[in-house]
């Protein structure tokens, strides 16, 4: 009798995991290259292929909408942008849209709770660095960061029932380390609209997970600093969260044998060099995205009492391959 | 011996099954992939092998090698050259991409990681 509960017990097992494996949905994936300067992998589990097509091409398309607006650096026909907002934000007060409006607020609020070490009105500075790290050339001077630093009050950015003004008339924008997080936030609204429910969007290191696998939670490898693109050091498994990574690995140029990240610390004016990555996990990619650059430039014990506002948990990697994390980051394997 | 129980033939039939269901798992989930895939501006140019030995020129944009089991960019004519720079590839899920000219070069199959950041 036990031999034939246990053989039934096997059979009812095996069953199961045969048929966990297929609940009628596939598993598709597309990357894009065209949006926010990065690479964005859309991969979920859809009905058929056409389903999912349909779905990443509205996604698609809100990321494309996304990126230009959020564009500092080009202005497009019909549309009124950030780069367009910078031009005439000084001289009068204009109206701006939803997504504009949304992003600037939480950047406010962000430079506020870190006293500026997050600041989306520092455009002026980072603008430096960017094109230094666009164009290979060589360290801008100490003057020019100086005379830069003049320019970047975030107090000086006034937003009011929809409309954006510049007190100071030299302020520029750059919303680079929030806008893709929001972005991704928003295309994971649009495959949700067109039927998909479980889905992974990485945007350039800002990761929205919704739903599961088949076979379980989602899983995000952070990146090992050490190692070429794609190595991962650690795990972590998702359900409805956002990870996202700042690491000077992504972006950065190297100048007399020294390598300088994107990320700039705007107390030193430089390049920041604490850490090669801060991984944050959070409900929402849009406070990942803030929360990871803010991160970047702070102690681990001042990032913490900041995460601890957000409700958010974090790992930082040092150069040497050390790593902290708060408690609440559970790493997979 | 020849008096098999209902119990025995379940048994025997619930390891064959599962020996079949971890076939299939290990199969799915080795790491080193098989064939590998070429897109341009988010569409699949082709998928090819990793077996075979062979060059793709991509559209007069790069040249991909197909060498020893690994795939890598032999040539490019983007400005920054780093997709010349990596390593050759061969796990699933790794890639080699180009900004500039949007060609992406991925190893298919299944991975433990779903996305790496």
């Amino acid at each position: 009798m036990k031999k034939l509960l246990a053989a039934v017990l096997i059979a009812i097992f095996s069953i199961s995991a045969l048929t966990s494996c297929g609940q009628g949905l596939s598993r598709f994936s597309v990357t894009y290259t065209d949006v926010f300067d990065t690479v964005t992998v859309i991969t979920a589990y859809a009905k058929s292929e056409a389903v999912f097509n349909k779905a990443a091409n509205a996604a698609h398309d809100e990321l494309l909408r996304l990126h230009k607006l959020y564009d500092i650096y080009n202005e497009y026909d019909g549309i009124t942008n950030l780069a367009t907002l910078n031009r005439l934000c000084g001289e009068s007060a204009q109206p701006v849209g939803k997504d504009i409006e949304i992003l600037i607020k939480s950047g406010l609020e962000y430079a506020a709770l870190t006293d500026g070490k997050l600041n989306i009105a520092a455009g002026n500075l980072t603008c430096l660095w960017h094109d230094c790290i666009a164009n290979g050339t060589g360290l801008p001077t100490d003057e020019a960061l100086i005379k830069a630093k003049e320019h970047i009050s975030y107090k000086s950015v006034k937003l009011e029932n929809g409309t954006l003004s510049f007190d100071d008339p030299k302020i520029k924008l750059d919303v680079g380390a929030t806008a893709k997080g929001y972005a991704a936030e928003r295309a994971a609204a649009v495959l949700e609209e067109n039927g998909i429910s479980d889905y992974l969007i990485n945007a350039g290191g800002n990761v929205v997970s919704k739903g599961k696998k088949p076979d379980g939670e989602w899983k995000i490898g952070i990146q090992d600093p050490a190692k070429q693109t794609g190595e991962y050091r650690f795990i972590v498994a998702v359900k409805d969260k956002s990870v996202v990574t700042s690491g000077s690995y992504e972006r950065f140029f190297e100048y007399g044998g020294k390598r300088y990240s994107h990320i700039i610390d705007l107390e030193k004016l430089y390049p920041s060099d604490r850490y090669v990555s801060v991984t944050v996990l959070c409900g929402s990619s849009a406070d990942g995205d803030a929360l990871s650059t803010a991160l970047f430039c702070m102690s681990v014990s001042d990032g913490k009492a900041l995460l601890k506002q957000k409700n958010a948990e974090a790992l930082w990697i040092y150069e040497n391959g050390e790593y902290e994390k708060t408690d609440g980051f559970k790493i997979y394997e | 011996m020849n008096k098999k129980t209902i119990a025995d033939i379940i048994l025997v039939c619930s390891v064959v099954l599962i020996a079949a269901v971890m076939l299939i798992v290990t199969t799915v989930n080795k790491k080193n992939g098989d064939k590998f895939e070429i897109s341009v501006g988010g569409r699949v140019y082709g998928t090819y092998s990793l077996s075979e030995d062979r060059t793709v020129d991509v559209d007069g944009l790069c040249v991909v090698r197909v060498k020893d089991g690994a795939v890598y960019m032999e040539s490019s004519t983007c400005k920054g050259g780093d997709c010349v720079k990596h390593k050759p590839i061969s796990k699933s899920g790794e890639s080699i991409i180009c900004l500039p000219n949007s060609v992406v070069i991925r190893v298919l199959g299944e991975t433990d990681a779903d996305a790496v950041i």
